[in-house]
């Protein structure tokens, strides 16, 4: 006599079943959707403009409402279908049913996608619906039409439903096979959420150990977009909404991954094991030794923060992972009853793994910090200094790498010199003005190879290595003001740091100047600009001298710029013009747009001890002006010196003296450092 | 039949069968019995393919139990802890278990709810044991399961519910023959209703015999002899004696003509050949002195 169930590789009867009694997992998902999303949107829908931000956050799945479904309901719709695995009445009913093993996954497996998919489809139809053009502005933008964006597209509708569908199979196959390998719901429940997890916290939790260990390591690598994009949970964060097409097969590898495993364990699971915590021994080691890792992390560096010294934290190491291993090894087991041989022998293979572990990073085993590739071997190098005059503003520059062999030469002896003197750069350099440098190299062969170093000032200024990267026709071509990704200029705004009539206090802006629109003028003064950045030298780029003013360029994209990868069609640029800008300043001046400090402007410049000056204490600071000073100075000839002089930032907190100037009848104050002592002064 | 060949399993070490035979013929009654933790739970659970045994074979009707539809379609399993989909009424259970059994009869479901007096609306998870049990009784049958497996079916269950349980099983044994497994720690209670008999103790088959058959074979006499002859009992397979004064009582293993012959050869002044019962079968049969078996009688 031939089964109905037998006819289906999946039962369709159980499907039904299951979603005639669950109904309520996907009614209470879409509903938590719709009034978090499409409610508000609708409320709101004669000034949609006003909710674009909303919509943009919602559809690229920042919402918190939506990031608490996208959580919980995967989880919770697995728990619920594969609850009669976790205990034994259900167990022995549900498979003394005319249905096999498999049929019993698939149709189980099938149910949860089918519930934790409609409340997405449906949620996403309604959006669809309801889409109409919302102009999220941002940015300097002048006008609505040229830098807002529609974030309401019936293609914005259509990522979000295929991103959030996305997330929500990864988890759900992942709580599929948490079902599988626990032995009861609460087990199946808090195991889902370790394995969903497990993966990004193990990697903060490596790279605290990297940071702690191996000098060099660069924790903002591409390491941390790997490690956040294994999951969708956490990849969609780091993506800003979208993934990319290496993500989407990922996630599909992973979704085939935990659900092919998945099913091969139900066919070898125990079903007696119904109740224990786990069903399955190799699971056990997985959580009680990555319990023991994570107690003996946090105990110790915990215990090095409050303590004093690395003893204090080996003591936490020992104190984590003996507690914690206890907690991990009672929670597996199900029971107290942890002390005995088993257990013990268990202590000491996760101790000497623990050891083991700690001592090849202490002691470096795999040469990680003396590891520098030979330039010929490397295709192309990125960095990141913070001397770059794109620092911050290097959006517009899709491929500001160096590519040049000689270059590549110059950045690998920089870096080797770093190595050499490791000792000194691993110290705390207290005091001393530093930078974090940040380098990359990408060989045809491997991986990309990052480091990142904390280096002091004179370290970087003095480095010849620099020079010829920063002068080279390749970096000066890069950051052109005039590179191919720039369309044109279409506004500049001046704003002059010494402006005559400001009377502002410390910090605020002196933006008196009308901004610069004629686009005659505009080319006129980019002309200059480019003339005097491309003359600039590397001691000129690097100096400490406090800048005159300071530029913002608005600019039109290139249009396949724009179309490729930029997100607007307006850039934004902004430039502290330093004094060895003479063209661009003579011209500025000549315009009436910077002022430059001179000793006739001056009325006093106080000279202050070695951290005299509590910037962080505005009140402090004021009550020091007249109040301590070691030195007034009044004369103009000396004033003009100071001015010559003075440093916009100290070299060395503990021996730069620190200067007030006042100008303009005192309306004005300017601060800096003398770095090189006072000598200049008799 | 069901047919249980050299079955090992083991639970994290512990072996909780061994060697284990059994033998279930077509349309008959099988009463297994054994005490807690003897391994009858264990056994079923194998019998219904819930469970995979690490060795030996397990077949009905010629074809391994485990991952076949064909043959868990056309059995019906009550287990002891009882189990059905959380928010369902006996109404909805019926529903799925129609969807899912092929033999599904509506009209028997329709009568036994009648006739059990139990409500439709009511939660199942919400009902007594008692009343659960009675409900799986009603879904299983209804679905008309050639081979029934129950394990501790009357647990809970009033003696009136009792009588109508096992009417319904010996209707459909005679009726349909239906097989029959069922498990208990109560041997009373598998007497009136089995046919064959198997006792389980620590994941072993004790023995495992037709009833009838056990029955025609054991025999309780009292003889008393006005001058006992000296090997007045020789060829009776005596089992146990007592002497109560003049009168001996024995409990013998043979057959009633052989046990007759012997005995009044001897003339004696008193001779009654009187029933056992299934509890003291297994008492003399396996010596009495065994405390597993002692106290599944006792």
């Amino acid at each position: 006599m031939k089964s109905k169930a037998s006819s289906f590789s999946v039962s369709l009867p159980l499907i039904i079943e299951n979603l005639k009694r669950l109904w309520a997992i996907p009614a209470l998902g879409f509903l938590v959707y719709f009034f978090s999303g499409p409610f508000p949107v609708i409320m709101s829908y004669k000034n949609i403009n006003f909710m674009a931000g909303y919509i943009e956050m919602s559809l690229h799945n920042l919402q918190p409402f939506y990031m608490m479904v996208h959580l919980f309901l995967p989880v919770s719709a697995a728990v619920m279908l594969f609850r009669y695995l976790q205990s034994t009445g259900s167990t022995a009913v549900m498979h003394s049913m005319p249905f096999t093993r498999g049929n019993l996954f698939t149709s189980n497996y099938l149910t949860g996608l089918i519930l934790t998919a409609l409340p997405i489809l449906a949620n996403g139809l309604i959006l669809l619906l309801i889409s109409k053009p919302a102009y999220y502005q941002w940015g300097y933008a002048a006008s609505l039409g040229t830098s807002a964006v529609d974030v309401f597209t019936k293609m914005e509708v259509v990522n979000w439903m295929g991103t959030s569908l996305l997330i929500v199979a990864v988890l759900y196959s992942i709580a599929v096979f948490a079902a599988i390998v626990t032995g009861n719901s609460i087990m199946h429940f808090l195991v889902s959420y370790y394995f969903i997890f497990l993966i990004p916290l193990l990697y903060v939790v490596f790279n605290v150990y990297f940071q702690q260990y191996l000098f060099g390591f660069d924790m903002s690598g591409s390491w941390v977009e790997r490690a956040l994009s294994i999951s969708p949970y956490t990849g969609i964060l780091q993506g800003g909404g979208y993934f990319s097409a290496h993500e989407v097969l990922f996630y599909f590898g992973t979704i085939a991954l935990m659900t092919v495993a998945g099913a091969w364990l139900y066919t070898r699971r125990k079903l007696e094991r119904a109740t224990d915590a786990l069903t399955f021994e190799f699971v056990k080691p997985v959580i009680s030794y990555v319990v023991a890792f994570l107690g003996m992390t946090m105990l110790g560096f915990y215990f090095l923060v409050m303590g004093q010294g690395e003893s204090y934290m080996y003591a936490g190491f020992i104190a984590g992972s003996l507690i914690f291993f206890i907690i991990g090894t009672m929670v597996v087991e199900k029971s107290p009853r942890i002390f005995n041989r088993k257990g013990y022998t268990n202590f000491l293979i996760y101790s000497a793994v623990a050891v083991l572990f700690v001592t090849s990073l202490r002691l470096d085993f795999i040469g990680f910090e003396n590891r520098v590739p030979e330039a010929e071997s490397v295709e192309w190098a990125e960095f990141y200094f913070p001397v770059d005059r794109l620092s911050y503003d290097g959006k517009y520059i899709e491929d500001g790498n160096l590519h040049d062999p000689e270059n590549i030469a110059a950045l690998a002896s920089f870096h080797r010199s770093i190595v050499s003197d490791k000792q000194y750069f691993k110290g705390e350099l207290a005091g001393l003005k530093t930078s974090m440098f940040r380098l990359t190299y990408q060989s045809t062969s491997r991986f990309p190879m990052s480091r990142q170093y904390r280096i002091d000032y004179e370290s970087y200024r003095d480095s010849p290595d620099l020079k010829t990267i920063f002068e080279s026709a390749e970096y000066k071509e890069s950051r052109s003001f005039f590179h191919s990704s720039v369309e044109k200029y279409v506004e500049v705004y001046v704003h002059s740091d010494h402006v005559r009539g400001f009377n502002g206090e410390y910090g605020e802006y002196a933006d008196v100047n009308e901004p610069i629109s004629d686009q005659k003028t505009i080319d006129e003064l980019m002309a200059l600009l480019e003339k005097d950045y491309q003359a600039m030298t590397y001691e000129e780029l690097v100096s400490l001298k406090p800048s005159v003013a300071s530029i913002e360029l608005q600019f039109d994209y290139a249009k396949d710029v724009h179309q490729d990868w930029a997100s607007s069609s307006r850039g934004y640029q902004y430039f502290r013009l330093p004094a060895s800008f003479a063209n661009t300043l003579a011209w500025l001046e000549e315009r009436g747009y910077v002022e430059t400090l001179t000793a006739d402007r001056v009325q006093w410049i106080e000279i202050n001890q070695p951290k005299q000056i509590d910037y962080d204490d505005k009140e402090k600071m004021t009550a020091v002006v007249g109040d301590r000073p070691m030195l007034k100075i009044t004369d103009k000839d000396q004033i003009q010196k100071v001015l010559d002089h003075y440093d916009g930032e100290p070299i060395n907190y503990d021996t730069a003296y620190e200067i007030i100037i006042a100008y303009d009848n005192e309306q004005g104050y300017a601060y800096g450092y003398l770095n090189y002592g006072l000598n200049f002064l008799n | 039949m069901i047919k249980v060949e050299g079955v090992n399993k083991k639970f994290d070490g512990f072996q909780a069968l061994q060697d284990l035979d059994l033998n279930v013929k077509k349309g008959s009654i099988y009463g297994l019995v054994g005490t807690n933790g003897a391994g009858k739970t264990t056994i079923i659970k194998h019998v219904t393919g819930v469970l995979l045994q690490d060795t030996g074979t397990i077949e009905i009707e010629g074809e391994p139990v485990y991952e076949n539809i064909g043959i868990k379609s056309r059995m019906g399993y009550i287990p002891d802890d009882l189990f059905f989909f959380s928010p369902y009424n006996i109404r909805e259970s019926s529903r799925f278990f129609k969807s899912v059994y092929p033999n599904w009869n509506e009209e028997r479901y329709e009568q036994m709810v009648k006739r059990f007096d139990l409500s439709e609306k009511g939660k199942l998870s919400k009902f007594s044991k008692g009343m659960q049990k009675q409900a799986a009784f009603i879904l299983t049958m209804s679905s008309m399961p050639e081979y029934l497996i129950l394990d501790e079916p009357i647990d809970g269950l009033d003696p009136i519910i009792r009588k109508l349980v096992w009417k319904y099983v010996i209707e459909d044994v005679a009726e349909r023959d239906m097989t029959v497994l069922v498990s208990s720690h109560n041997l009373r209670e598998m007497e009136g209703i089995c046919d064959s008999i198997g006792i389980l103790s620590k994941g072993r088959m004790m023995i495992e015999r037709d009833l009838d058959e056990l029955k025609s074979d054991i025999h309780k006499i009292q003889v008393a002899f006005e001058s006992k002859p000296d090997g007045a009992y020789q060829g009776l397979n005596v089992l146990h004696q007592e002497n109560r004064g003049t009168v001996d009582l024995l409990i013998v293993r043979n057959k009633r003509e052989v046990v007759e012959d012997i005995i009044k050869k001897n003339k004696p002044l008193v001779f009654d050949l009187l029933p056992l019962s299934l509890e003291e079968i297994f008492i003399y049969e396996l010596g009495g002195g065994d405390s597993e078996i002692e106290s599944i009688i006792f």
